[in-house]
């Protein structure tokens, strides 16, 4: 039996299993305690990874070693970039996976790492002693002590699953976990909020008659999510396009009463962008129809994932609509659908290392912080897995992710300072540096941050280096070559005829430029790697607009650095009003810039808040 | 790298003089381009001339003090420039440093913060600033809200909803396009131009914006040798004017404009309108005809009073030039037309007052008829945003549409309030079906 160890990580979804896998890296004895060695990696809702601005999280999780990418890329069984026609700031790789072959990579993945021991038990509550984290005590009461904890135990907290009247525990009776560490939280009162979620009926695959519906296939050339990866592993497949049709409608609306969404048992807030197919129909009673996508959940699977009508009505209701949809009429329902209602600690408790700020070395990730989706867990898993890491040498510091240079920083920075009143869930709306960041370039935006880490493994190392050297390279010469609107017309670019030169730089952004004669005609181009060309076009479409949102990047950096101290009492500044005086106390904000994006906090009181910090570290010294 | 900021640092009442404050990197490139010399004496009064960076048309004669960081109140390179008063000074001046890319108008107590974050106040001068930001913001909510916002936060508030309107459908077309529900078809063009027309419509306030920024346009009209051009000359080589022509033309108009208690006063000699056939003529009567319309004031001048038309426009006013010839007309025409004499000087100081008395006149009439009015900072913001809602017509890829809107909404936003992501998002899920 393990009596101690660096890192405790408790849990074993993906952020679980993320944090796991940077903390090895960071060079920590790791220990895994889960409640089901077989969960590990195990993804619980929909067969797909990726997407708009999941697919972002994705690819920065691989600029900086950790594994969903990867992973996603052994067991994609239909890859797409969504938003191919948009423009590539918003175009997101997505795959369809084969849940028993990611579970599979994942534990593959875990087991390389020499450092990592997995325990399959039952942690009863977390070891504190004068506010510091010690670490954890089991079922069994034995103590293991650690440096650090990451808790990322998703929806466990008094979870409740609804399916039509049925209430029942959840995380309980089949995962045999206890109500132990849930009560133990909860004596810890920190903030606590409730939130719901659903999810669709699994269909079995051979009694759905698909050869009647129409087919929707992935990419010709998959994308992959992971540099590391060179070649396809599976076979590829389809998903089928199911709708809902009048009929369908009309047993849902005969049945709403029976829904525990609009009988009451169901007071807490789901995600808007997430609805059950009882809320679609009675918010937008005048869609005629609602797309349910049927996805394949792996290739020798005999389940089928219908996308598009998450549920908590009775079996029998489900069982009849469902039914009544074209290509679904014998159809079998393997496990219903239901919602699940959970608590979840309210983020504004977290710092953006994700440690909780009343209790030293105590970091949540995942579900549990009020997030939903695989890759937002997994993100944050990663975020919390370094800096646990980072305890272990108490001369570290340390390490955050900022907005202006992630997505994973913008969802941190979201919840910590705005909490999560709804399961958040990534947008690319949400990043305001969305033309800079963006999926193609995240290891440009990232990797340097993981080497300095040394969380990097030499050849993913070196090969990076080599790339950024290449577009260094490659942009000077394409500066230098200066081509007039006559020559540009060889290229595909009707320009007007100014008779003014531009850079070979500035032409390369142009949509309707021609690759082919382009590198044609300069043929310094064959000595360079296709995706560094590829990648100075697209810097070169938003470079005017990236450097317009540089010249602001830098003033929020100017307002980040102004810090605000942990122990500021907003009541002894003068001249707040009533809603930024809440609104600072609720979030109490570490310094300037994430203060002025908390909603309700004017620019008065921005002013104020910088004055009497000023005025106190004055005094300090 | 961080705008450089100015503002105007006194009051906004009528005064002999007012101080411009700049801080930031680019006071350097601004103070050499602007007084078209090298820098002065470092914390040293000096008197410059100061130009339009493009045109070379001077702005102003007076003091200006440079510091260079950290010595100056921001810890910044800095510049004051003590300007002549009136709001028609500091109008060219606000046009003539917002033309440079970096530079833009300080937002309320941004010096100070400035100063406070690069350590330049110390502990008692902070309290007395926190006091004077805090009475700032106070005062500047209160006129916002009594003085300025009054008519404009009316339309900026609709203006805002629309474009979130139409942020909402470009942000559900890129985050949920796989979903299905979203339009393919984006229709926000239209609502778009509606938009930057109404903007535009606010920024057009003709009467005031253009009258204080631009000057008031008083035009020459009248037979050959009524003396237009010796009474053009006389009053611009008085006034220190400077004197340019518009090209293109054979017959060229030419301008001048005078800086005349505070107002600006662009005078155009026109070569008068005689039939022609030739084509390069044609196109000379052809401006001439233009500017008459789009004239403030006409000068209608004639050198004999049977010359004096008994038919004219509004705004059209009679002027008898040579009354240094025939004296004995003055008593007699008194009524009927100006009185002047391009050779010996007289009448034209009061031709001036006329004019000076004219545009308090109408600055007036506008303040008083309620008509929407817009400081300079909302009226730069306006622009800006208007800048950005076209630019968002032309574009055709979506990220940067969605780009330029967010621009655009900030601009908006700095005149009125926050706006939020989330308003966005509310917007997107409460008019679409989106979700699995």
């Amino acid at each position: 039996m393990i009596k101690s160890t660096d890192i405790i990580i408790i849990g074993g979804g993906h952020a679980g299993v993320e944090a796991v896998s940077a903390s090895a890296r960071m060079g920590a004895r790791v220990l895994l305690i889960t409640v089901d060695k077989n969960k590990i990696g195990e993804m619980s809702c929909n067969p797909a990874i990726g997407g708009i601005g999941k697919g972002h999280i994705v690819r920065e999780i691989d600029a900086l070693g950790g594994l969903m990418g990867k992973c996603a890329d052994k067991s994609g069984i239909q890859f797409k970039v969504l938003n191919a026609s948009k423009g590539p700031a918003v175009r997101g790789p997505r795959c369809q996976a084969d849940r028993v072959k990611y579970k599979k990579a994942v534990n593959e993945e875990l087991s390389k790492y020499k450092n990592v021991k997995v325990l399959n038990a039952v942690v009863e509550k977390i070891k504190i002693e004068n506010g510091i984290c010690k670490g954890v005590v089991l079922e069994s009461g034995d103590l293991i002590s650690s440096k650090s904890v990451v808790l990322t135990t998703g929806t466990f907290l008094n979870g409740v699953i609804h399916i039509g009247n049925k209430k029942s525990s959840a995380g309980r009776i089949n995962e045999g976990s206890s109500n132990g560490l849930g009560d133990f939280l909860k004596s810890l009162s920190l903030p606590m909020s409730r939130l719901k979620t659903g999810t669709p009926p699994r269909l079995k695959k051979n009694t759905i008659n698909l050869n009647s519906l129409e087919k929707d296939k992935g990419d010709y050339r998959p994308e992959f999510f992971s540099l590391d990866t060179k070649k396809i592993y599976n076979k590829q497949l389809p998903c089928h396009v199911a709708w809902t049709n009048k009929e369908t409608h009309q047993i849902i609306k005969n049945s709403l009463k029976k829904s525990p969404l609009y009988n009451g048992s169901i007071s807490s807030r789901g995600p808007r962008y997430c609805p059950s197919i009882e809320d679609k129909i009675k918010r937008f009673y005048d869609r005629e129809r609602h797309r349910v996508m049927l996805e394949p959940e792996g290739l020798n699977s005999h389940i089928i994932y219908p996308n598009g009508i998450s549920t908590s009505l009775p079996l029998d209701v489900q069982e009849k609509f469902v039914r009544s949809i074209q290509g679904l009429e014998k159809v079998k329902i393997l496990q219903p659908g239901y919602a699940i209602e959970y608590d979840h600690i309210d983020p504004r408790a977290l710092k953006k290392t994700l440690e909780i700020k009343s209790i030293k070395n105590l970091f949540f990730a995942g579900q549990i912080n009020g997030t939903t989706g695989y890759e937002e867990a997994a993100g944050q898993g990663l975020v919390a897995g370094i800096n646990a890491a980072l305890k272990v040498d108490s001369n570290r510091k340390e390490w955050e992710l900022d907005r202006t240079e992630s997505y994973i920083g913008v969802m941190i920075d979201d919840l910590v300072a705005r909490g999560a009143p709804e399961p958040y869930r990534m947008f690319t709306s949400r990043a305001e540096y969305r033309l800079y960041l963006r999926a193609d370039n995240a290891d440009l935006r990232l990797s340097d941050k993981a080497i300095k880490l040394n969380i990097l493994n030499k050849e993913r190392k070196d090969k990076f280096l080599r790339y950024k050297d290449d577009i260094i390279d490659l942009k000077k010469i394409c500066e230098k070559i200066l081509i007039s609107p006559n020559e540009s017309k060889s290229l595909n670019i009707n320009l007007s005829s100014d008779g003014k030169k531009r850079s070979l730089y500035g032409l390369m952004g142009f949509e309707n430029i021609n690759r082919e004669k382009l590198v044609k005609k300069y043929s310094f181009f064959f000595k360079y790697d296709l995706r560094a060309i590829k990648q100075l076009m697209i810097q070169s479409k938003y470079d005017t607009h990236v450097i317009k949102q540089k010249s602001s990047i830098f003033s929020y950096k100017q307002d980040k650095k102004i810090k605000i101290p942990k122990n500021i009492d907003y009541k002894k500044i003068g001249g707040l009003s009533r809603e930024s005086f809440e609104a600072l106390e609720l979030a109490k904000p570490r310094d300037l810039a994430s203060a002025s994006r908390i909603p309700g906090v004017t620019a008065a009181a921005l002013s104020s808040v910088l004055l009497f910090t000023k005025k106190r570290v004055k005094k300090v010294v | 790298m961080q705008n450089t900021i100015f503002a105007l640092a006194s009051g906004n009442d009528i005064s002999a003089l007012s101080v411009i404050r700049i801080s930031g990197k680019e006071c350097k490139k601004v103070l050499k381009e602007l007084t078209l010399k090298k820098l002065p004496k470092e914390r040293v009064l000096t008197l410059r001339n100061f130009y339009f960076p493009r045109t070379k048309k001077i702005i102003d004669r007076c003091l200006v003090v440079w510091m260079a960081c950290p010595r100056s109140y921001t810890g910044e390179d800095s510049i004051e420039i003590h300007s002549h008063g009136g709001e028609a000074v500091f109008r060219s001046f606000f046009q003539a440093l917002t033309s440079f890319p970096k530079l833009r108008y300080a937002e309320q107590g941004e010096f100070s913060k400035r100063a406070i974050i690069n350590g330049k106040t110390d502990l008692v001068q902070a309290e007395a600033i926190n006091d004077l930001i805090n009475s700032q913001t106070e005062k500047q909510r209160e006129l916002a809200i009594s003085q300025y916002n009054k008519g404009l936060s009316v339309p900026v508030k609709r203006w805002r909803k629309e474009i979130i309107n139409c942020m909402a459908l470009i942000e559900a077309n890129i985050d949920f396009s796989d979903e299905n529900d979203t339009p393919d078809n984006l229709n926000i063009k239209k609502e778009l131009t509606k938009l930057k027309i109404e903007i535009k419509d606010i920024l057009k306030n003709k009467d005031y914006h253009e009258l204080v920024n631009e000057g008031i346009r008083v035009v020459f009209k009248g037979r050959p040798n009524a003396g237009k051009s010796s009474i053009f000359n006389s009053i611009l080589k008085k006034q220190k004017a400077i004197v340019s022509k518009i090209p293109g033309t054979t017959r060229d108009i030419i301008e001048g404009k005078i800086n005349f208690n505070g107002n600006a006063i662009t005078f155009y000699d026109t070569a008068g309108i005689v039939s022609t056939d030739d084509y390069v003529e044609k196109e000379g009567i052809r401006r001439t005809k233009k500017l008459l319309k789009e004239a403030d004031i006409i000068l209608n001048i004639a050198e004999n009073e049977k010359f004096l038309p008994s038919n004219y426009k509004k705004n059209e006013w009679l002027i008898l030039n040579k009354i240094d010839i025939n004296k004995k007309l003055k008593k007699k025409l008194k009524n009927r037309a100006i009185l002047v004499s391009a050779k010996t000087g007289v009448g034209l100081q009061n031709l001036l007052d006329k004019i000076s008395d004219e545009i308090i006149k109408r600055t007036k009439k506008v303040n008083t008829k309620k008509n929407i009015i817009v400081n300079l900072r909302q009226a730069n913001e306006l622009k800006e945003a208007e800048k950005n809602i076209k630019k968002a017509i032309q574009e055709t890829s979506e990220e940067i549409i969605g780009e330029h809107l967010r621009e655009a909404n900030r601009s908006l936003e700095r005149i009125i309030g926050n706006i939020d992501i989330e308003e966005v998002l509310g917007n997107i899920f409460s008019s679409f079906c989106i979700g699995k």
